[in-house]
C-alpha cells in the first residue's frame, strides 16, 4: 500500500495545562483533496502548524512524503506550500512585489511570478499595492504565495474565511482546477462542510482535538443514509421491536411506546407499517426523518469527545 | 558554507525588497542628517560668537556632532529603527510565512539582523559624510570661521567609526526586543527608558558599565589626546553585541509560532 503524504501518529499537542490534540492519526493520500473540518477551536489551526513545523508536539510523530519532519525539516518543506490563516502579505508592496520578497527567499526563476498570478487569476491587479487589495484577492495571493515553489502539496488553513458566495466558488473552482489539472494535494481546513462537500476527495473530522471521523466524503455521504429513520409510535414495543429486528432492522427504542427505526428511502416507512400491522402491532404514528451531510457533521462535533480508540471511525446511530 | 552563503544572502536581498515603501530606509538618511542640519544652522548663523578667530572650528563642530548623536540620537534612533522594520513583519503575520519556508530557522533572524545592520551603516556613512561636508560647506560659506584652513578627514572618520561600534551593542539588543515582542510600544518605550536612565545616571562612577553609555564614551575619545583607536567601551560593546546576537539567534531556531 502506498505511504500517505501527510501521516501522524499518535499526536499530542498542550498549551500549559490546556490539551490541544489528543491522539491524532492523520492519513492524508497522495492526489487527494483532503477537507480537515472542525468547529474553530477544535485543533485545526493547530494541526497545521505542527504539520509545518511551527509548533512542537508534547508527543507523537509528523511524517511528510515519508520523511519525519523534525529530523528533514528543509528538505520536506521544500515540497510544501502554505497558507496560514490569514495570508502573511506586505500591505505597503504591490501584490507582484509581495510575490518577489517570496522568489528571491526561495531562490526561483522571475517567470513563476506571471504563471502564479495567471493561475490565481491576479495578473491585471498585480502592480497595485496590497492595501487596496479585496479580501478576495488577499486570499488568492495568499494561494498564489503557497503555489510559488511549485509545491506537491498544499496547506491551506481556512482558505475561504471571510469570502462571499462568489468568492468561495471562485476559490473552490480553483482548487479543483490546482488538483486536477496541476496535480496537487491539497489538504484544506475548514469549520464549514457545506463549504467543502462538493471539493474535497476525502475529509477528516476534528472535534475537542480528536479526530471524530477520517475517510473518503462517500463515506460521510453514506453515513447521511445511516441518518435516515421512522418514528414509530406503537402499542406493543416489546413485539414491534422483535419483528424489526426480525426484518434485520437497526433499532432504537426512545420510551415505553416508541421506536426509531434506520432505513434507506423514505418508501419502506409504508411497507414497516405494513409488516407491523400484519404482525399485531398497533401503529398510531409514523414520522420519517432524514439528516443532511451538514447535520451528521454537526452531530460528530457537538457531541462529546468519544474514546480515542474509536475515533477513527463514524459511530453507529442505532444499534442492530 | 556555501549553502549558507546562498541563504543568506537570497534572504538579504528579500529583506532590502520589503522596506521599499517604508519610512526605514528614509529614517536611515534623515535622522543622522537632522544633528548634522541642526549644528550646521547654529554654526552658520551663530558660529562667529562662541568660535574663536583662527582657531580650530572642526573641533567644536565634530564635538557637537558626536555628543549630541552618541548621547541621544543613536540610542533612540536605533530603538526606533528596528521597531520599524520588525515591525512590518509583526503587522502582516509574517513569521508564521518565514518560518514554514524551507530555509533554516536561523536564516530568519540573520536575514533581518543583516539588513538592519546595513541600514546603520548606512546611517552612521551619511552621519561621517554629513560632517565632513557640512563643514567643508561652512568653509565656503562662511570663510571667517576657518573651517577652509584646517583638515580633519582621519580623526572626524575615527570617530565615527568609534560610535558606530559603541553603538553595537544598543542596536543588538534593541533589535532582539524588536524581534521578540510585537508591541512597537515596548521596543521603543524601553529604547527611551534606558537612554533616560544614562543621562539621570551619567555622573555615577560605574556608568561605564551601562551599554546605553557606551556610545557616549567612544564618541568622548574624539577630545581625548592620545586615545587608542579602541576605548574599552567598544570592547565591551563588541563583546556584548557578540553574546546578546548568539542568545538572540538561539531563542529565534527554537522559537514557536503560535
Amino acid at each position: 500500500m502506498k505511504e500517505p503524504l501527510i501521516s501522524t501518529h499518535q499526536l499530542h499537542c498542550r498549551y500549559g495545562a490546556l490539551e490541544i490534540l489528543k491522539d491524532l492519526d492523520l492519513d492524508i493520500p497522495e492526489g487527494s483533496i483532503y477537507g480537515f473540518l472542525g468547529p474553530n477551536g477544535a485543533g485545526k489551526t493547530t494541526t497545521i502548524r505542527l504539520l509545518l513545523g511551527l509548533l512542537k508536539p508534547t508527543a507523537g510523530t509528523i511524517r511528510l512524503f515519508g520523511m519525519e519532519l523534525e529530523r528533514n525539516r528543509v528538505q520536506v518543506l521544500q515540497r510544501v506550500g502554505a497558507l496560514i490563516e490569514t495570508p502573511s502579505l506586505y500591505r505597503h508592496l504591490s501584490g507582484r512585489d509581495n510575490l518577489e520578497v517570496m522568489r528571491r527567499m526561495l531562490g526561483l526563476k522571475k517567470s513563476r511570478i506571471d504563471e502564479v498570478l495567471e493561475i490565481v487569476r491576479l495578473r491585471q491587479d498585480a502592480h497595485r499595492p496590497v492595501k487596496q487589495y479585496s479580501l478576495g484577492m488577499c486570499q488568492r495571493l495568499g494561494i498564489a504565495l503557497a503555489l510559488l515553489p511549485d509545491p506537491e502539496l498544499l496547506i491551506l488553513d481556512e482558505p475561504t474565511n471571510g469570502l462571499d458566495p462568489s468568492g468561495i466558488r471562485e476559490m473552490r473552482e480553483l482548487l479543483k482546477d490546482l488538483n486536477q489539472e496541476h496535480g496537487k494535494t491539497i489538504f484544506l481546513s475548514s469549520h464549514l462542510l457545506s463549504e467543502m462537500e462538493k471539493t474535497v476527495t476525502h475529509v477528516g473530522i476534528l472535534h475537542q482535538g480528536q479526530l471524530r471521523f477520517q475517510g473518503r466524503i462517500q463515506e460521510l455521504q453514506k453515513a447521511t443514509q445511516q441518518a435516515r429513520t421512522v418514528e414509530v409510535e406503537v402499542g406493543n414495543v416489546l413485539l414491534a421491536k422483535e419483528i424489526l429486528l426480525y426484518l434485520g432492522h437497526a433499532v432504537e427504542t426512545l420510551d415505553n411506546q416508541r421506536l426509531r427505526v434506520a432505513v434507506q428511502e423514505k418508501e419502506e416507512a409504508a411497507a414497516l407499517n405494513q409488516f407491523l400491522v400484519e404482525g399485531g402491532v398497533a401503529v398510531y404514528n409514523l414520522a420519517f426523518s432524514a439528516q443532511s451531510l451538514e447535520e451528521v457533521f454537526l452531530s460528530m462535533t457537538e457531541l462529546p469527545a468519544f474514546d480515542s480508540s474509536a475515533s477513527l471511525h463514524l459511530q453507529p446511530f442505532l444499534q442492530a | 558554507m556555501n549553502t549558507a552563503l546562498t541563504f543568506a544572502s537570497r534572504g538579504l536581498s528579500a529583506e532590502a525588497l520589503k522596506i521599499k515603501h517604508t519610512w526605514a530606509l528614509w529614517l536611515a538618511l534623515l535622522a543622522p542628517l537632522s544633528i548634522v542640519g541642526m549644528t550646521f544652522l547654529v554654526f552658520f548663523f551663530k558660529g562667529h560668537l562662541f568660535l574663536k578667530s583662527n582657531s580650530d572650528p572642526w573641533l567644536v563642530w565634530a564635538t557637537n556632532n558626536f555628543l549630541a548623536t552618541a548621547q541621544l540620537l543613536v540610542p533612540l534612533f536605533l530603538a526606533l529603527l528596528t521597531a520599524l522594520v520588525n515591525g512590518t513583519e509583526h503587522q502582516s503575520g509574517g513569521w508564521k510565512q518565514l518560518y514554514a519556508l524551507p530555509v533554516p530557522r536561523w536564516t530568519v533572524f540573520l536575514n533581518k539582523y543583516l539588513l538592519l545592520l546595513a541600514l546603520v551603516i548606512l546611517a552612521y556613512g551619511t552621519f561621517w559624510l554629513g560632517m565632513l561636508g557640512g563643514g567643508y560647506l561652512l568653509g565656503w560659506l562662511r570663510p571667517e570661521l576657518g573651517f577652509q584652513n584646517f583638515h580633519h578627514v582621519q580623526s572626524i572618520s575615527l570617530g565615527a567609526f568609534r560610535i558606530l561600534v559603541g553603538s553595537l551593542c544598543i542596536f543588538t539588543l534593541q533589535f532582539c526586543l524588536s524581534f521578540r515582542f510585537k508591541s512597537i510600544a515596548l521596543s521603543i518605550g524601553l529604547g527611551i527608558l534606558f537612554t533616560l536612565a544614562f543621562l539621570i545616571g551619567s555622573r555615577w562612577e560605574h556608568i561605564g558599565y551601562y551599554p546605553y553609555s557606551w556610545p557616549t564614551f567612544s564618541a568622548a575619545a574624539f577630545q581625548a589626546k592620545g586615545s587608542a583607536w579602541f576605548v574599552p567601551q567598544m570592547w565591551y560593546s563588541l563583546a556584548a553585541s557578540g553574546l546578546v546576537f548568539l542568545v538572540g539567534l538561539w531563542d529565534s531556531c527554537r522559537r514557536e509560532v503560535r
